[in-house]
């Protein structure tokens, strides 16, 4: 079962997000902020990292910065979670290292089809 | 201008007044050569006094109005404060719009989701009570910035049981609690009967609580939020406890300004600043105490007085 870290410091986008994840088969774990995230990551060693962008503690920049300077995550498909009218902080995410942005608001079908294609999950 | 105007309002009045008084007066003292009686005397000292020290009367109460209508024009006119307030909700917008984005793409997202298949009764349930949540945050945050903006705080106080009122506000609170995985403890020595604004009060909570919250993180530590009541004295204390990492001494400083924690990605910036705000407008307290490492308290202290 491949595993999903959502980094999102907003409960209710990640309960929304966890179980359309898991119910799409995927195993899915939870940090609170950037510093819990890459935490995690080092810890779960996760296959795709969904990330907000504005967090306390550690945003989602620094998150991608800090893991992609580390070899471990250099391919790990990292893709930002932006909000409507937000693009412009996804293309700096983007900018940063990230593989792409989620825009918000997202419809459960798409999230799960577009992990799956990036996964090549059937 | 308007000082220049009220002076000779305030002195012309005296005037009238007085001349007014002397003529009684006058009326009294030529009666009394034909029939002097001992009436007639005492009225005659207490006008003589009256009109001896209504005048001084009369320059206390000016000097009060002068003082309060000077601070209008410091607060009106004083470009400085205008240019901090403007400054302040300029920060705050960015803030602002920042979170608003947040609850309204939850909700629309939501919504889309309703209109699938893809979710259970129980789940379908679950999202309607996570829109009222999110609708009541967008609603918060635009109280807060308006209350703000028009620096005047209106109470609509009313009796509550305490009891029935944390549990509200932790079912308001219960999504955030979970995902933080952060245990939230009832301690309530006084449950009874309270007299304040809930939903102002409710604000100051959820402000508390979030920046509880925010803090405790540590993946290692296992995180508590107490909620504290006791009676004492005829007031309530009302305390919130959490077993965080403690308030970082430059945060201590300037607790209950705006923008206390600079660097805040959530919420107005104003919420301690409200939260103080609030207590004082309920004739009541807002008292902290932090242990670096520890944890933090803070205490809201309102008068359990006639209305309860």
């Amino acid at each position: 079962m491949k595993k999903i870290l959502i980094v999102e410091d907003q409960a209710p986008v990640a309960k929304i997000l966890t179980d359309i994840l898991k119910k799409g088969g995927f195993e899915v774990h939870n940090a609170i902020n950037g510093q819990v995230g890459i935490d995690m990551a080092l810890e779960v060693k996760p296959d795709f990292i969904l990330t907000d962008i504005m967090m306390p503690v550690k945003t989602g920049y620094e998150l991608i910065q800090e893991l992609r300077a580390n070899p471990d995550f250099s391919t790990t498909p990292i893709y930002a979670i932006s909000a409507k009218g937000g693009t412009k902080d996804a293309e700096a995410a983007v900018g940063m290292g990230a593989s792409g942005f989620l825009p918000k608001p997202f419809s459960p079908g798409t999230v799960v089809e577009m992990i799956k294609k990036i996964l090549d999950v059937k | 201008m308007k000082i220049k105007k009220l002076f000779h309002q305030y002195f012309s009045e005296i005037y009238t007044i007085n001349l007014f008084l002397f003529g009684i007066l006058l009326c009294i003292y030529l009666h009394s050569f034909l029939k002097i009686s001992l009436i007639e005397i005492f009225l005659f000292f207490l006008l003589t006094l009256t009109i001896l020290l209504f005048p001084f009367y009369q320059i206390i109460f000016l000097k009060k109005e002068l003082v309060s209508l000077k601070n209008l024009i410091r607060k009106y006119e004083n470009p400085d404060d205008s240019k901090n307030k403007i400054a302040l909700i300029g920060k705050m917008s960015v803030a602002v719009v920042h979170d608003l984005k947040n609850p309204m793409s939850t909700i629309q997202t939501l919504v889309e989701m309703a209109n699938t298949n893809e979710i259970t009764k129980e789940e379908r349930i679950r999202n309607l009570n996570l829109i009222h949540r999110e609708i009541s945050r967008l609603s918060d945050m635009a109280y807060e910035i308006l209350d703000f903006v028009r620096g005047d705080l209106i109470l609509k106080p009313e009796t509550l049981i305490l009891e029935e009122f944390i549990a509200e506000v932790y079912h308001f609170l219960e999504i955030d609690f979970e995902y933080a995985k952060v245990d939230f403890i009832l301690d309530l020595k006084y449950t009874g009967k309270v007299f304040f604004d809930a939903e102002k009060v409710r604000r100051v909570i959820v402000n508390l609580a979030k920046n509880a919250l925010e803090a405790m993180y540590d993946k290692k530590r296992k995180y508590t939020f107490t909620v504290h009541s006791e009676k004492i004295k005829q007031k309530l204390h009302l305390s919130f406890e959490d077993n965080g990492p403690g308030l970082p001494e430059s945060v201590q400083e300037r607790i209950f300004q705006t923008f206390a924690t600079e660097g805040k990605v959530n919420g107005t910036g104003i919420g301690l600043y409200m939260a103080k705000w609030t207590m004082d407008t309920h004739k009541g307290e807002i008292q902290y105490k932090t242990e670096r490492g520890k944890g933090t308290t803070f205490t809201l202290i309102f008068s359990l007085g006639e209305q309860v």
